[in-house]
């Protein structure tokens, strides 16, 4: 098999010859609606192999490379059950050396019950992390059942230097990412489209205006909820999966580049262009609805051209608190907030 | 720096990977542009509602227990598929 130039790496690095096809068998009628035969690569020598996609029609081939990160840490006391097999609310006894040595078995009848426990375990997690990037059921339910089976192809290969939950969040969000690449394309908005835009001289042409603080709690904050996965659903592809993995999903950047297959500035550039693209889309729906919007969009005739010197609502004159601050952390914390020099200074 | 050029180095700022320069340039314009402390601060709520839009209740069933036909379907499906070998 050649490999094309344009596509360096068609990865799978401790394969020789041509790459073997697995076509998994599914059972059930509804799953099978919407699914293509999956490809799969046998003989696979560490966790990075399974991460290999395959079938990319648009563009590209992608390889986890990474050390693991950890995601989402659990911390629950272990308690295995007598049989080895943990109890369904018991995450950490999954790590367990011995639960491994069981799921590894070529015994079936030991491997096979720990594998269904593992399975039941992890599973709404999975699902809750598939739905995200497939808000197709379908597709979701896709992606999860092809990441167990490339788990359990390669649970040989798993070393056991990150938790087993974590290893399955990875493997899991790169079967998303196949399953993206292989479904039927979507018609997309031009993230161009939902750029701010400026005048010629540099200044917004729309007055941005300050947003309320969002309700916290009750059918308000659930409808804005609504309306933020709306938005980011609304996103191309090529930029949502990006907002899912980064802000969404909490992986870091140089995980994320290695999944995607593209360069640590190519995600940060795709993820503030995410960014502001849902931040027109959500400022015009909630200028529609009055949500999140104030009726204060800075003003007027000053246009935001840096002419005044009064501070401007909601914000303060030497600080300005961070949305994004941990509660109880100082809004002159850095990290977020935007802060206000102190002694001005006209540019 | 004008406001098209600060929206580009929002991130950057925020992430604190900002020279020093391109980011006293930066505050400078924040200090005397509402048009762009807005402009930043509804890109902040945007990052945090972001977050928390796919927050569930932790215990809301849905997000609780596998669909059986699916955890099936996967049990099944392994049957057929090559068993983990110990490599050890």
């Amino acid at each position: 098999m050649t490999r094309p130039k344009s596509d360096p790496a068609i990865m799978y690095p401790r394969a020789r010859g041509p790459r073997p096809a697995f076509v998994h068998r599914r059972v059930t009628s509804r799953l099978d609606r919407h699914r293509r035969p999956a490809q799969y690569s046998e003989g696979l020598a560490d966790v990075s192999a399974i991460l290999v996609g395959s079938g990319d029609r648009r563009r590209r081939s992608r390889r986890a490379t990474m050390s693991p990160t950890e995601l989402n840490e659990r911390t629950a006391p272990s308690r295995a059950d007598p049989i080895g097999v943990p109890s369904p609310d018991d995450s950490s006894a999954f790590d367990a050396p011995e639960f491994l040595d069981r799921l590894r078995s070529a015994d079936r009848a030991i491997s096979g019950p720990a594998f269904e426990a593992l399975v039941r375990e992890a599973m709404p997690r999975m699902l809750a992390v598939a739905r995200k990037f497939l808000p197709e059921e379908n597709d979701a339910c896709d992606a999860v059942q092809d990441a167990f089976l490339s788990a359990y192809k390669a649970l040989a290969s798993f070393a056991g230097d990150s938790r087993l939950t974590t290893w399955l969040h990875r493997i899991t969000v790169n079967a998303c990412l196949m399953k993206l690449r292989t479904r039927k394309r979507r018609p997309e908005v031009k993230i161009d489209d939902l750029m701010p835009r400026f005048d010629p001289t540099g200044h917004h042409e729309k007055l941005p205006a300050f947003w309320n603080e969002p309700p916290s709690a009750g059918i308000e904050h659930g409808e804005m909820m609504k309306s933020v996965r709306s938005c980011i659903q609304r996103l191309p592809d090529d930029f949502r999966e990006v907002v899912i993995m980064r802000d969404i999903e909490g992986i870091d950047t140089a995980t994320t580049a290695s999944l995607l297959a593209i360069s640590e500035s190519a995600v940060k550039t795709r993820l503030h262009r995410a960014r502001l693209a849902l931040r027109t889309m959500m400022d015009e729906h909630t200028s529609k609805s009055g949500a999140l919007m104030t009726d204060d969009r800075i003003g007027g005739d000053r246009r935001g051209r840096g002419a005044s010197s009064s501070p401007p609502r909601g914000a303060s004159p030497e600080v300005m608190d961070s949305p994004l601050a941990a509660p109880g952390e100082s809004p002159r914390t850095p990290r977020t907030g935007v802060r206000f020099p102190e002694g001005r200074t006209n540019q | 720096m004008t406001c098209q050029e600060l929206t580009d180095f929002i991130m950057a700022y925020l992430d604190r990977e900002l020279d020093d320069e391109t980011r006293r340039s930066f505050e400078r314009h924040m200090a005397v542009c509402p048009s762009c402390v807005a402009f930043v601060r509804s890109y902040e709520q945007t990052v945090r509602l972001g977050k928390q839009a796919f927050d569930c209740p932790p215990d809301q069933p849905a997000e609780r227990h596998a669909p059986e036909d699916l955890v099936k379907a996967i049990i099944e499906a392994t049957k057929g598929a090559m068993t983990p070998h110990h490599h050890n």
